[in-house]
């Protein structure tokens, strides 16, 4: 009997030990494992980081808490941004600053939009035309009416023509950050004005607004913040929502 | 009689405590040099603990301690070649002689280029701090085109010649052994504990046990240091060889009182307490050594007199000493580390040295008492010098812990 | 209760298990991990210069701005060069940090304050107020916001001493210049005052519409605080100043009126944001002074 009881226990004890020893093993290996794809993530060429797919994963559930932690306060949670501050819809393909790869998008990760690092983009702002009094209240009313025509939304005939004189008219010089064809310039975060996605909203007051007070928002720098290898997986993150849904 | 006697021991140890500083028990200053042929040039770097520097210059408060430094040691640190001497050049723009480096936390740095006429036949001369503080000791690091070696400047030995004929060597395990006895007959607090670990002997064959686990200890820590895992954090250690001082006196007090269960949770207790007030003050790591010293003591004191009739308890303690002050060494020489091949012999050396001093002050102290004991027949002798010892270990070891954890 | 003492029936693991975790524990403090320096880049990093890391990020940028051409088709040559000169620079960067440059030099010192500034507050500005903020704010501050008014003012001036008027003193010029403005007043011309009184036009290039800013400016605060009171046609009293006695007239004044929120919105998003980046500076300040330990000589204040 007793016998019987110590032999129980020590195949109990042998059990519990190859149990805890697979679970370390494991363990161990998924450790390896994670290290070995961080490494890959890290030391590939930022926009050809996306072609290993378990380097994708992992920057995604890396991403995932990481995003809602420090990026979902504006960009939302669905990551659609928030019109009322400006904050960019992540969801689209559509980008105020580069094209969206996971370089550019790290950079301004890295460094951020006017955030006061020396390394950010802050070449331009969108000038407060009303204001400053380089545009009547009429004419920024005509300019909203060219905007909604070449985004094939109602207009009206005549402001829109105004408007589009306007637009191209060297006295005000829209064209020169948005382009003749107003397709915009990623290099000077000036946005395509032909496909109807507005940062700060697309309604015709918001237009009003973004071309009579003008628009100068400010993303934080996160360098110092999160870690390089926080930043790019986020980056691989955006980047790929960015492109899933690419109508947004 | 006896009860009053303790009183006034551990009154005239408290006293003394309270008159020694922290730093008493522990070793002299230390600095690092890096010396760097290239060239006609001998460029030297060296690196100098910001206490060092503030007791050199006597001021707590850093106005121009660097420039002051720079002075001194532009007048302590030499070179000479076969020509004769080589100056300290003028390095250009407004640094003048000497460069002060933007060096680690806690260090002054400084950079003094020297110019030879002929490289040949070469003296390096360190004599700075011997004046001011006997016990320093200088590691340097010396690259004659290449031929790295390690070298040691203390006082009395201030000067390497670089031989014509063949490379550099580095200084030898004697001197490293040498650091090692000097090390123990230096530090009161070492010595406190090996004298204090004699009277727990209840043999005096025991004694073996004793130079036994210190030798283990010191054999564990050159392992694990030649590895280069872990590194101690001083000041810590320092408290904790403290509290093994401390240690020794409750042990004493358990044996003469023969209470182990109140000598347990009282130890365990004051140390508990003191995590306590640590904790609501700022809780850091200096509460996980406390908390964990406190199990250690409660544990090891409530089963003590079962547990050092074994081999593992007679060991333990001594073994626990030297581990812990055998990484003395590796720790001082981390702001400038020798490569792993350099390092064996350094810390041998000075393994075996503080080895051999233990042994040997063991054996002389416990003959010393055997033939008191034997020839003048002073059979209280023990019993009143054990409970000097406990009142005075007990103190001295508190106060070295708590000064030495409060930094 | 006599669990605490060693007992025959209980054996030594519980206490023994007890000293190993207590030792374990205090070890845990005593040790740390032993610090390595770094023998290989890690991991988004280019080159490590003395253990500092030079970002892979900025070389990919810097490589592709100073080629004007993508990465990827720069050449291992071209970015050598870039590197070697990024290298050069977190060398140079290094040594001035050992001289001490941050001490010693005031633009490196000023550079360096403003770079804190602007990290201070950037992550306020990354916060966009609302609506009902930026209108309190404005109503907090009405007084400050109003479309700039114009004036076309002539500033006629008594120069005394000097080469031409060696004789004249101010009790004098001053004498003068009451009867001139006396004269103006009662409808006499601007240059037959000149002509008669010796009256010399102090900014002649100015006498046409200016903005008031500008105006200020020209005028000088004396001159302009009596310059903004008055209205077209006016001339105002003689006024001393250091250079002589001066006559205002007023030819033409557009007064500045008041600006309703929607106008002064721009200028109320813009000093709102300077004024929170401004306290977000003062906070850090603030608990920069708290950290440090300033002591000041004795009979010192700050």
């Amino acid at each position: 009997m007793m016998v019987a009881r110590r032999g129980r226990r020590w195949a109990l004890l042998a059990a519990a030990l190859i149990v805890a020893g697979a679970a370390l093993g494991a363990w161990l290996s998924s450790r390896a494992q994670r290290a070995r794809l961080v490494q890959q993530m890290m030391s590939a060429y930022p926009d050809k980081v996306t072609d290993n797919r378990a380097v994708v994963q992992l920057a995604l559930a890396q991403a995932r808490p990481l995003f809602a932690q420090y990026c979902a306060r504006c960009h939302g949670t669905d990551m659609r941004g928030n019109p009322a501050i400006g904050a960019s819809n992540l969801t689209n393909d559509v980008w105020l600053w580069g094209n969206g790869s996971v370089f550019q998008i790290e950079r301004i990760l890295l460094y951020g939009i006017r955030s006061g690092q020396p390394q950010s983009l802050h070449v331009t702002v969108m000038p407060a035309f009303g204001v400053m009094g380089r545009l009547s209240d009429a004419q920024v009313r005509d300019l909203v009416q060219y905007l909604l025509k070449l985004n094939h939304r109602p207009y009206q005939v005549g402001a829109a023509n105004t408007g589009e004189q306007l637009f191209h008219s060297d006295s005000y010089g829209c064209y020169d950050c948005h382009s003749a064809d107003a397709r915009g310039d990623p290099d000077y975060g000036a946005p395509n004005l032909t496909i109807d996605v507005w940062n700060n909203g697309g309604d015709p007051k918001s237009l009003y607004d973004s071309i009579y007070y003008g628009r100068d928002r400010v993303m934080p720098a996160w360098k110092g913040i999160l870690s390089l290898e926080q930043m790019r997986a986020l980056a691989i993150y955006i980047h790929v929502v960015s492109h899933a849904h690419p109508q947004g | 009689m006896r009860l009053a006697l303790k009183c006034l021991a551990l009154l005239a140890l408290c006293a003394l405590a309270a008159a020694a500083r922290p730093a008493a028990a522990q070793s002299g200053g230390v600095s690092y040099s890096n010396w760097s042929l290239s060239g006609n040039l001998m460029i030297l770097r060296f690196l100098l603990p910001v206490a060092d520097a503030r007791r050199l210059v006597g001021s707590d408060i850093p106005i121009e301690t660097q420039a002051k430094v720079g002075d001194y040691l532009l007048d302590h640190l030499a070179v000479r070649s076969a020509d004769g001497d080589c100056p300290a050049i003028d390095q250009g723009f407004d640094i003048g002689r000497v460069d002060p480096l933007s060096v680690q936390p806690g260090m002054y740095g400084f950079e003094i280029f020297f110019r030879c006429t002929d490289p040949r036949g070469l003296v390096l001369q360190d004599t700075a701090l011997f004046d001011r503080l006997p016990g320093e000791v200088s590691f340097a690091r010396v690259d004659l085109g290449g031929q790295l070696s390690q070298q040691l400047f203390t006082a009395g030995h201030e000067q390497v010649r670089v031989p014509a004929t063949r490379p550099l060597r580095s200084a030898g395990i004697g001197r490293y052994l040498g650091l090692g006895v000097a090390h123990i007959l230096g530090g009161l607090d070492r010595l406190c504990f090996l004298l204090g670990s004699l009277l727990l002997l209840r043999r005096p064959r025991q004694v073996r046990h004793l130079i036994a686990g210190l030798s283990l200890g010191y054999t564990a820590s050159l392992l694990i240091a030649l590895g280069g895992w872990i590194t101690p954090r001083m000041t810590l250690l320092g408290a904790f060889i403290g509290f093994m001082v401390a240690f020794l006196s409750a042990q004493l007090l358990t044996r003469q009182t023969g209470k182990p269960r109140i000598l347990a949770l009282g130890s365990a207790g004051l140390l508990l307490w003191l995590a306590a007030v640590v904790l609501l003050a700022h809780g850091n790591l200096t509460v996980v050594l406390l908390a964990g010293a406190a199990l250690f003591a409660g544990c090891y004191l409530a089963i003590s007199d079962r547990f050092e009739q074994h081999l593992l308890g007679c060991l333990l303690v001594p073994a626990l000493f030297g581990f812990l002050d055998g990484f003395v060494l590796p720790a001082a020489l981390l702001p400038q580390p020798p490569s792993r091949r350099a390092l064996l012999p350094m810390l041998l050396g000075f393994d075996v040295g503080a080895v051999l001093v233990d042994a040997l002050l063991l054996l002389a102290v416990m003959g010393g008492a055997l033939w008191l004991l034997r020839w003048r027949r002073l059979p209280t002798l023990k019993a009143l010098v054990t409970d000097i010892a406990a009142a005075g270990l007990g103190g001295l070891g508190i106060f070295w812990m708590l000064s030495r954890l409060h930094g | 209760m006599r669990a605490w003492s060693f007992s025959p029936r209980r054996g030594l693991a519980l206490p023994l298990a007890g000293i190993a975790v207590g030792l374990i524990a205090a070890g845990a403090a005593v040790f740390r991990k032993a610090p390595h320096p770094i023998t290989r880049v890690p991991e988004g990093y280019v080159a490590l210069v003395n253990q500092q890391g030079i970002l892979m990020s900025d070389f990919i940028s810097q490589t592709a701005t100073e080629m004007e051409e993508p990465f990827e088709q720069t050449t291992a040559a071209q970015r050598r060069k870039v590197l070697r000169e990024m290298i050069d620079k977190e060398l140079l960067v290094q040594r001035a940090q050992l001289l001490d440059l941050p001490e010693t030099t005031i633009e490196v010192r000023t550079v360096m304050a403003e770079a804190v500034d602007a990290q201070a507050a950037a992550p306020m500005l990354a916060q966009q107020p609302t609506e009902a903020q930026l209108r309190a704010y404005y109503e907090a501050h009405q007084s400050r916001y109003s479309t700039e008014g114009t004036m076309t003012v002539r500033n006629l001036v008594l120069h005394v001493g000097g080469y031409q008027n060696a004789d004249q003193s101010v009790a004098q010029a001053e004498a003068d210049a009451v009867e001139a403005v006396y004269q103006l007043r009662s409808g006499a011309t601007v240059d037959y005052v000149m002509e008669h009184f010796g009256f010399v036009d102090a900014d002649p290039q100015y006498d046409t519409q200016q903005l008031d800013f500008a105006a200020k400016i020209h005028l000088g605060s004396k001159l302009y605080a009596t310059a903004q009171g008055m209205s077209g046609g006016q001339v105002s009293d003689p006024i001393v100043d250091t250079d002589g006695v001066h006559v205002l007239v007023m030819q033409q004044r557009t007064p500045p009126v008041p600006a309703d929120f929607p106008t002064a919105r721009s200028q109320v998003y813009t000093e709102y944001q300077q004024e929170r980046a401004r306290l977000a500076q003062q906070r850090n300040l603030q608990y920069l002074r708290r950290q440090a330990q300033i002591l000041l000589a004795a009979g010192q204040s700050e």
